[in-house]
């Protein structure tokens, strides 16, 4: 999905908001976690979600104008949730500016849409789930709760 | 030091060992087609010329050793499918190429492992000391779960005695034997799920497909275990600064047994000598797990038989803060968390910093950082003894309070840290378990709003309403006042804002909270808002 579309898809997000749970939750962040195997350093057995491996691979080679925009509609994101008093975890915030800037990546022919790790977490956000990384695991969060996923090995994605 | 005699003939045996195997595995390997293993013995040398040339700049730590032992693994794997490639197409001499060119790897992954086994030689052996029959076993079954002709005869081998004694059927035996759809769910499950500072090299040689190293560490313990044992279970009751001198006279073991055909031997020993804290402190942790009677729990993880048979998938068990399966996610967070353990002056500073108590600041601190915890695993199983995972992001805020450098937004993601943190320290000190189990048939920690992770992160949310009404009647009405203390021995009195979001008992208990420390002569503690 191109950029401006994936803004206007994650200005519709009410974070954290599914009803209920659904199993398609776990699918989605599996499917995160299949596309990072490209990026993913064989020496790492397990990468929390928003590893810092991860963060250099989505943003290092964006431009100082990308990161700016990201970061600008990202605030603008975060205000409007604040507004409708959503809280946003710091797991999802960071996800997000991975989204945005794999966005940026397709838009620029970098990426193939179909590897793109942004879309699953994007469907993910969407059907109002949010991520939480604790020491308990990855978090899931919907309206009246949440489940805590292990972080998932290398290994399982060969 | 007669027992580090003791260890340096069993581990020169152990070596003599593997490379007779490795010999053999090459004589076969020439059977099959000598100029492809000829060639694989020219990569293989040159790789050891590199390995030692470059020895001096390769960086001391046991990652880098393994790192160097894995480089080289993979250059003789690539070089000798390279060339057996070559002749993929020819019937029969593609096969047979194929098959020498895996035998070759499988030789060097052997030698990787006792390489493996020496540079992690107290993290190893330190539990299986104490329970060498065990840890035998332990590796027999392991030995069961490798892929391919090995695994499948020990299997075989072992149903049969099952079957014999009445405890399996000829058909079960079969079909752990010679299913390969079964064999395969049964390794995945086994390796996904093995656990402890012992078997984890293991597993991460299973999961990177090195299955030779597998049997050359294993070769390296059963040396160690079966040449000194006794003495060196006397060493794992010494002191800590007893051991860290043993582990540079043990560090010497690989330099005797000739480890340099791999790769450099005075690095594998200068490794040892440089050993840093965390790693010595790990080794004192196992120790101590050791000495604390633990052993029942090691013996399990050693034969893998409780988590295999659980029926948990490979994340299951391997779940963050999960009991020590997964300590090391982020090894540069678990070396900021080493940094926060050794520096004695941040309670303080944080504590100024975030206008918290510095007693509140400490408990937080020791819960987070410093203490183990009784974490539950799987339903209805033992729970595991271990420090949570460590998380980047928590190392950065904490270290960003102690130095005042916290912008708003983190200022905020700091509280609530504080907050759930105070809170589940302060259940768990009441006697809740942390984390609920994992679900074997989801998979997943499911929601029940009972475990002190739960109910923190409740508190932390400010009580909202749709999670607090899951919490049951019983563990509400036994808990409330925690939560409640906990979250305003942070955040102070709540805001008629957020008191009035709240449900109607919370508010409750928070004011007689608020009057209760009201009429105490010092102020009510709460931090920045």
């Amino acid at each position: 999905m191109r950029f401006d579309d994936v803004i206007a898809r994650l200005r519709t997000v009410r974070w954290g908001r599914a009803a209920a749970w659904s199993p398609e939750a776990l699918a989605w962040l599996r499917a995160y976690y299949q596309r990072l195997v490209p990026l993913w350093p064989s020496e790492r057995a397990r990468l929390a979600p928003t590893d810092r491996v991860i963060e250099e691979a989505a943003l290092a080679a964006l431009p100082d104008d990308a990161r700016a925009r990201i970061a600008a509609e990202a605030d603008a994101l975060w205000a409007a949730a604040r507004e409708r008093g959503e809280r946003v975890e710091p797991a999802t915030k960071k996800l997000v500016t991975f989204v945005l800037a794999w966005a940026r990546a397709v838009d620029s022919g970098t990426l193939d849409p179909e590897r793109d790790p942004g879309a699953p977490l994007l469907d993910l956000f969407a059907a109002g789930f949010q991520v939480n990384y604790t020491t308990a695991g990855i978090e899931l969060h919907y309206a009246a709760g949440w489940n805590i996923a292990p972080v998932p090995a290398r290994a399982s994605f060969a | 030091m007669g027992w580090l005699e003791s260890i340096t003939d069993g581990a020169s045996a152990a070596w003599d060992a593997t490379t007779d195997a490795a010999s053999r595995a090459a004589s076969a390997t020439a059977d099959a087609g000598s100029w492809v293993a000829d060639t694989a013995v020219n990569a293989y040398q040159a790789s050891v010329d590199f390995g030692n040339t470059a020895s001096g700049y390769i960086r001391r730590g046991e990652e880098a050793v393994t790192s160097g032992v894995h480089w080289i693994e993979d250059e003789v794997d690539h070089g000798t499918h390279d060339l057996a490639s070559r002749v993929a197409d020819v019937p029969v001499l593609g096969t047979l190429a194929e098959g020498a060119a895996d035998a070759v790897t499988f030789a060097t992954q052997v030698d990787g492992g006792v390489i493996g086994g020496a540079t992690s030689l107290l993290g190893g052996v330190a539990n299986a000391v104490v329970h060498p029959i065990d840890t035998a076993r332990g590796l027999e079954t392991m030995a069961e779960h490798l892929p391919g002709p090995v695994g499948q005869s020990l299997r075989l081998g072992h149903g049969l005695i099952d079957m014999a004694t009445g405890d399996a059927s000829l058909g079960d035996v079969a079909d752990r034997a010679f299913n390969p759809l079964a064999e395969a769910r049964e390794n995945e499950r086994y390796w996904g799920n093995v656990g402890s500072a012992l078997l984890n090299p293991y597993r991460q040689s299973f999961e990177q497909g090195r299955y030779g190293e597998i049997v050359g560490r294993g070769a390296f313990d059963i040396g160690l275990l079966l040449s000194g044992a006794g003495e060196a279970e006397a060493a794992g009751t010494a002191g800590t600064a007893g051991r860290v001198g043993e582990l540079a006279e043990a560090s010497r073991v690989a330099e005797t047994a000739d480890v340099a055909r791999v790769a450099d031997a005075a690095d594998a020993a200068r490794i040892a000598e440089t050993a840093d804290g965390a790693r010595v402190a790990e080794t004192a942790d196992a120790a101590r797990a050791a000495d604390a009677a633990d052993g029942a729990r090691a013996a399990d993880a050693a034969d893998g038989l409780r988590p295999a048979e659980s029926g948990i998938t490979e994340g299951a068990s391997g779940h963050a803060g999960g009991g020590g399966f997964v300590d090391s996610i982020d090894p540069a967070a678990e070396a900021a968390y080493d940094g926060i353990r050794a520096n004695p002056g941040d309670v303080a500073n944080v504590a100024e910093n975030t206008r918290l108590p510095p007693e509140v600041v400490q408990r937080i601190k020791d819960h987070l950082f410093n203490n183990e915890h009784t974490l539950t695993t799987v339903e209805g199983e033992a729970a595991e003894q271990s420090r949570f995972v460590a998380i980047q992001d928590y190392a950065d805020l904490w270290r960003g309070a102690e130095g005042g450098t916290l912008t708003a937004e983190q200022t905020e993601q700091l509280m609530n840290l504080m907050t759930h943190e105070n809170v589940e320290a302060r259940l768990a000190e009441s006697g809740l378990n942390i984390l609920e189990p994992v679900d074997p048939v989801a998979g997943m920690r499911p929601f029940r709003a009972q475990g002190a992770h739960d109910l923190a992160s409740i508190a932390e949310r400010n009580f909202d309403p749709r999670l607090f009404d899951r919490i049951p009647p019983e563990v509400r009405s036994q808990y409330l006042r925690t939560m409640v203390e906990g979250t305003m021995d942070v955040r102070g009195t709540f805001s008629p804002e957020a008191l009035q979001a709240m449900p109607p008992e919370v508010q409750e208990m928070a004011a007689q909270i608020a009057r209760e420390r009201a009429a105490m002569p010092v102020p009510p503690p709460g931090g920045v808002p």
